[in-house]
């Protein structure tokens, strides 16, 4: 009987092997078919037609639906003949072909090939002296499934720049086996001073040179006070065993250098890193190379930042990034210090730090943006602290405001007055505060500042308390006002003076 | 309603694919002005998953055969659906049937293969 059905092929996902002319492997297809309890059958095979022909198949192999994902194995031995076959899977029940399937991907059928790779570099030992003995060798293996040779690229990037001298090595192995080959000789490797690295199909070692019998002395100052820098080091790049340090005049020597030339790395903290070739050198003499100049890399050092804590906000809360910065040159220096845009520029005199009061200098950042912010908090451009916040706006709560005691004039002759304003909300909101005096003449007096921002923290009674010298005879009518968005809340009451 | 048996074939069906049903029933006397829907349903007749609609036919000294085209529907997961005959006249159902069999609708999921 013929199978009737779809017919269109549905495109899958599948991996892109490369097997062997006449292997057998088995594909294993995970695959949902419900309702369960239905008897069908699977088959997958290849073709090199659009699916005309079967160049392999695994035969229609007999199951019966899950109604969940099961697993079929369906075994295929593979076409003798090499090339890219299409994979197909047919699902068919009741003669009724129900899941028609074309990998994405096809099969590549192609003779086994040897596979050479280069596993590790080793240089035994890693630190010698000019002239010793040194073993420099690589290990390889061939993955593939025959014999067969690959040529090696060897590379030996030097210290200076990077600069490459190559060779290229014959590996010859058998299938899977593995070799240590040695990729350079002793004298080539340690005749020079220098921290050198050798580099073979993507693995790499190091190797560092040293006892060559030249030097160099010289003194190292500072660009921002001209003086002597005293602590500086000075070193063969690359290898800091080789290191020295400046005495209190800024003078070094270092010695075991080669008189074919050797770079030289000159550094101290917050002065930017000098390079210095140091060539012309003259067997067994130490070379006097005068002054070396450091130059500072920024007036103002970042010394600390104190972030406000990760979590959720209320809007308009404010929250306040404390900064501690030191002016480390000579002459007075900026600090731009910065909180999403909001900041304050600081002139500090040589060696003063940023505090304020004994405290991190303050930025203060108001929640005004709802949602995931990201505060980034920056010393002259350069990010120094991030962190990212939640902020919510709640709706403004139906605050209350009442006298606790109506304004009267005491017996000093002083219009004072207590207030109350309740929050009944489960959360803190902010209220601007203005207690305005008319006074008898119609012109305006403020008690304290005008809109003064006040928190009120959650199911919380805030008592406010002022007092006001008048200066005229006659009614004053004092009036207190809270208010937020579109909301304001008042009190008002009057005193004969 | 109390629904009487009837022989179907157990047909297997792709999802969303039409068929039509040839029902051939003898209904007397002759002369009726009749109508007869075919459903599916999934729960016992209560609820028409897909339906032929009423098709309107006229009995007859002989056997009178109707046709009743019914849309597969395309169900997220495979299923069985039970097939419902319901012939009335005059305004009244004067049978009703239920299919021994079901009508089978198969889902295959998006199959994985990998190569061992």
């Amino acid at each position: 009987m013929g199978v009737r059905g779809n017919t269109a092929m549905k495109l899958l996902e599948m991996s892109d092997p490369t097997l062997v002319p006449g292997s057998v492997h088995a594909a294993s297809v995970s695959v949902p078919v419900s309702p369960a309890g239905l008897q069908c059958t699977a088959e997958l095979f290849l073709s090199s037609d659009g699916g005309q022909t079967r160049a392999a198949t695994s035969g229609p192999i007999a199951f019966t639906s899950t109604g969940d994902l099961q697993q079929l194995a369906l075994p295929v031995t593979m076409p003798t003949l090499q090339g890219d076959y299409a994979v197909y899977l047919l699902i068919v029940s009741a003669g009724v072909n129900i899941g028609a399937y074309q990998g994405k991907e096809n099969v590549i059928i192609a003779a086994p090939a040897a596979n050479i790779e280069v596993d590790s570099v080793t240089v035994t030992p890693s630190q010698v002296n000019m002239g010793e003995s040194v073993v420099a060798e690589m290990r390889c293996t061939n993955y593939g499934g025959t014999a067969g040779s690959k040529d090696i690229a060897v590379s030996v990037l030097d210290q200076y720049d990077g600069g490459v001298t190559g060779i290229i090595v014959p590996v010859g192995l058998a299938a899977g086996q593995s070799k240590d080959i040695q990729i350079l000789t002793d004298m080539q490797l340690s005749s020079a001073v220098g921290h050198w690295t050798i580099v073979a199909d993507g693995q790499s070692a190091t190797l560092d040179v040293l006892g060559g019998n030249a030097g160099v002395t010289g003194v190292v100052i500072s660009s921002d006070t001209g003086l002597p820098i005293q602590g500086a080091t000075v070193e063969i790049r690359g290898i800091p065993s080789s290191a020295v340090q400046t005495d209190a005049s800024g003078r070094f020597t270092i010695v075991g250098l080669d008189v074919s030339g050797v770079p030289l790395d000159i550094s101290f903290p917050d002065y930017a890193t000098q390079y210095l070739a140091a060539t012309g050198l003259v067997s067994g003499t130490v070379k006097d190379i005068g002054t070396i100049t450091l130059t500072l890399i920024s007036a103002i050092k970042f010394v600390s930042v104190t972030m406000p804590a990760a979590g959720t906000y209320a809007y308009d809360t404010y929250l306040y990034v404390g900064f501690r910065v030191q002016n480390i040159s000579s002459k007075d220096a900026i600090a731009n210090l910065t909180v999403n845009g909001a900041g304050a520029s600081l002139v500090l005199k040589p060696g003063e730090v940023s505090d304020w009061y004994g405290t991190p200098y303050p930025i203060t950042y108001v929640c005004t943006q709802t949602g995931t912010v990201t505060l980034v908090a920056a010393v002259n451009g350069a990010e120094v602290g991030r962190v990212t916040i939640t902020v919510i706006k709640q709706p403004t709560p139906n605050l209350t405001l009442s006298w606790a005691v109506p304004p009267y004039l005491d017996s000093a002759g002083y219009i004072e007055w207590r207030f109350v304003l309740h929050n009944p909300a489960s959360y803190p909101w902010w209220w601007y505060m203005t207690v305005k005096i008319t006074q008898p003449d119609g012109t305006i007096a403020y008690a304290g500042t005008p809109h003064n921002k006040q928190q009120i923290p959650a199911n919380f009674d805030w008592n406010g308390t002022g007092a006001f010298t008048p200066s005229q005879r006659g009614i004053h009518t004092v009036e207190v006002d809270a208010a937020y968005d579109s909301q304001t809340k008042t009190v008002a009451g009057q005193v004969t003076v | 309603m109390k629904w009487k048996p009837f022989e179907i074939r157990d047909p297997l069906f792709l999802p969303g694919s039409a068929h039509t049903a040839i029902a051939r029933l003898p209904v007397s006397p002759a002369g009726l002005n009749c109508t007869i829907e075919l459903f599916l349903s999934l729960d016992g007749g209560q609820t028409k998953v897909t339906t032929s609609g009423p098709q309107t036919f006229t009995s007859g000294e002989e056997k009178v055969d109707v046709s009743l085209a019914v849309p597969i529907p395309t169900p997220a997961v495979g299923a069985s659906y039970g097939v419902y005959i319901v012939v009335a006249s005059g305004g009244a159902v004067i049978a009703g049937f239920q299919a021994k069999e079901s009508v089978i609708v198969p889902v295959v999921g998006t199959p994985d293969i990998t190569w061992g």
